[in-house]
């Protein structure tokens, strides 16, 4: 039996500032044919997110028959990584301005901020994203030579380098288009839930480094940990886009939002996200769940205790991660 | 003792030289052809020297029983033309065939494939029995050298689908030239393993522009390459020669075929697919009669590694799916007859 490591992200702590992003590219993605990856990204949500259009680029299950899938192409739908003149630029008087040396048309960023909706009622929400390590992974179905495995000890979907010979079916089979192809070294690279960390007991770079305590980190069976309980006990974190069948093992806190005005510019009853379109990524489990935070935020204004928001405040960083992997089932020390 | 079993090896070899040469009769059944000897091996696809080797005409068939392949898109068969040239134990080969499009390998891009082709060789067992042609098998290993366009070349080797692993040591020689619609290119390098005076190759084509990759390719049946001057061990040619031919009526394996409901699990020419076992519309292209013979007779005696085609539709099981069926000696050489006349 697995045991799985996993995470939630609560979207309402999330402010887009990249610092996981950023922390999973220095540590892991900043050269060799790694340029254009990240495996850990943040969107806009709405938007075309990254890889560009990756929801409708097919892959996943229907049953237990793997969905076709398209390959993201690297300057039109990641992006190639443009060069700046900084040499001209910041070094002379009268220097030209600094600009990017090549036409830039997309990259990973792009719609940043941009979102939906028209004034007043505009609205965006950030989306952090990483590899799901998958309970039942596409991407490891339709890999012909079994390259890519998932751990017994905690569940991390891993690309065995010696095995990959680069054909690119995981890429197309992976319905969030998370693995990538290094057309340097010519194999498939993916998130490795910081496996080198996690064996010392040291959450992900993305979770630690993460300004905003939105990630929490525990195995699943964990009771005492942040994942049984938001997941299982509370039920407020959610997979995304479950109806791909690969059971994430990364879980969001949906976001709420402040009410659209009305014509007098009034407040409404209405949440500036439609909640059809939070149900498109979280499922129909999303208007309990956020009716569910909703009535937490009221008690807590009432002065009553919450459990579940004081875990998502995260007063103590610590506390968001629960890494012992010596700890037995479900009595994680 | 040792001078009389000399004795009768040189007399069973006179014994056979009287029955026809066997490797004119695998020649004879376009399954072997003879390398030229040069001094100096070329490694320029228009070196004069190429003139020296006797063209080798072979098809390229579309690969039709693993998934993802080719054959559900109708790819067509390819004609391929093979110039082989020995100095030694090192081969010089060159490999031509239509390709209307270059395609490279390139680092620019995460979604395109390099037009690739590789040459696979095998050695006869003692009984003049070859590996599966895909991969080879557990115990009947296969050496392979592979060509990318753009790419450093690879030296690898497999005993079955899945276990291709790069080897150590030289790699092979490679150039190219892409005219007309036409690639040649030339791989040489060392004879792989311990290579006798004989050696079974056969090549594999990816078409980058159609996402050519693993199994998405086009591949011939085994070719055996003889060497002017080697001496051949007689069983092992003998058995060649037995694997190589069929001399069963085609007809009567079609009407065999038919009356066992072969086409229940199996997609013949002119049926319709059916995925339960390989498709064998092409099986005669594809394989070497001797696997063709092996799997008819006893089907379990090589699993070709896909689940589905396994009891239980799992390979652990060790057994084919195919039930093995009560065949006369006649009946079996009938269906290889017909099997073969699948191309």
């Amino acid at each position: 039996m697995t045991r799985q490591l996993a995470m939630v992200i609560d979207l309402n702590k999330c402010i887009g500032c990249q610092t996981c992003t950023l922390a999973c590219k220095s540590q892991w993605t900043d050269r060799k044919g790694r340029e254009f990856m990240y495996w850990n990204h943040v969107e806009t949500r709405p938007g075309q997110g990254y890889p560009k259009g990756w929801e409708e680029a097919g892959g996943g299950w229907d049953g237990d028959v793997l969905k076709p899938g398209r390959l993201p192409r690297l300057r039109e739908d990641y992006g190639i990584p443009a060069s700046f003149n900084y040499e001209q630029a910041l070094f002379h008087e009268n220097a030209p301005a600094l600009k990017s040396e090549q036409p830039m048309q997309w990259g990973p960023n792009w719609d940043e901020d941009q979102g939906a909706g028209e004034y007043p009622n505009g609205y965006f929400f950030y989306l952090p994203r990483l590899c799901n390590h998958c309970t039942n992974p596409a991407c490891r179905a339709a890999c012909p030579r079994q390259a890519i495995y998932k751990r017994e000890e905690d569940g991390i979907v891993l690309v065995d380098q010696e095995r990959c010979r680069g054909y690119r079916y995981c890429v197309a089979a992976c319905p969030y288009k998370k693995i990538y192809f290094n057309p340097l070294a010519g194999k498939a690279e993916k998130c490795i839930f910081c496996y080198p960390r996690v064996e010392k007991g040291v959450p992900q770079a993305c979770a630690f480094q993460c300004v905003g305590r939105a990630r929490h980190v525990a195995f699943r069976d964990d009771r005492e940990g942040a994942i049984w309980k938001l997941v299982e006990e509370w039920k407020v974190a959610l997979p995304l886009k479950a109806g791909f069948g690969t059971q994430p093992n990364v879980f969001y806190v949906p976001p709420l939002s402040p009410p659209t005005f009305d014509a007098e510019g009034k407040p409404t009853q209405v949440p500036r996200i439609p909640d059809a379109y939070l149900e498109g990524l979280f499922g129909p489990a999303v208007h309990e769940v956020l009716a569910r935070l909703n009535a937490e935020i009221a008690r807590k204004q009432a002065g009553q205790t919450s459990p579940l928001l004081d875990m998502l405040i995260a007063f103590r960083h610590g506390n968001m991660f629960r890494l012992d992997r010596l700890g037995e089932k479900g009595n994680a020390a | 003792m040792i001078r009389l079993a000399a004795l009768l090896s040189l007399a069973l070899c006179v014994g056979e030289a009287q029955a026809a040469d066997p490797l004119e009769v695998l020649r004879g059944e376009g399954y072997a052809s003879a390398a030229a000897v040069v001094k100096a091996l070329p490694i320029d696809p228009k070196d004069s020297a190429w003139e020296k080797a006797a063209p080798i005409s072979l098809l390229a068939y579309p690969q039709s029983t693993v998934k993802p392949g080719l054959a559900e898109d109708g790819a067509a068969p390819l004609k391929m033309e093979l110039r082989v040239l020995a100095k030694g134990r090192e081969l010089a080969v060159r490999l031509s065939w239509p390709d209307a499009a270059i395609e490279s390998w390139r680092t620019d891009r995460t979604d395109s494939f390099a037009d690739s082709a590789a040459l696979q060789f095998a050695l006869p067992g003692r009984e003049g029995t070859l590996p599966y042609i895909g991969m080879g098998e557990p115990d009947r290993p296969v050496d392979l050298w592979l060509w990318r366009n753009g790419r450093e070349t690879e030296k690898l080797s497999a005993h079955g689908f899945g276990t291709l692993e790069r080897q150590p040591g030289k790699l092979p020689d490679g150039d190219a030239l892409w005219e007309n619609g036409t690639w040649q290119i030339v791989l040489t390098g060392t004879i792989p393993n311990k290579a006798g005076p004989l050696l079974a190759l056969s090549a594999a084509i990816w078409n980058g522009g159609d996402a050519g990759r693993d199994g998405r390719k086009r591949h011939t049946a085994w070719h055996l390459i003889t060497f002017p001057g080697a001496r051949t061990n007689s069983k092992v040619l003998s058995g060649l020669v037995k694997e190589g031919t069929a001399s069963g009526n085609p007809e009567r394996g079609k009407n065999l075929a038919e009356e066992h409901g072969c086409s229940g699990c199996h997609r013949l020419p002119g049926g319709e697919p059916v995925e339960t076992g390989p498709d064998l519309t092409l099986a005669g292209g594809q394989h070497w009669p001797g696997y063709l013979r092996r799997s008819v007779k006893r089907p379990s005696s090589f699993l070709v590694p896909v689940d589905r085609f396994a009891e239980e539709g799992n390979l652990t099981s060790g057994k084919s799916l195919m039930p093995s069926l009560d065949l006369s000696d006649q009946d079996v050489e009938d269906l290889v007859a017909y099997l073969r006349s699948m191309k």
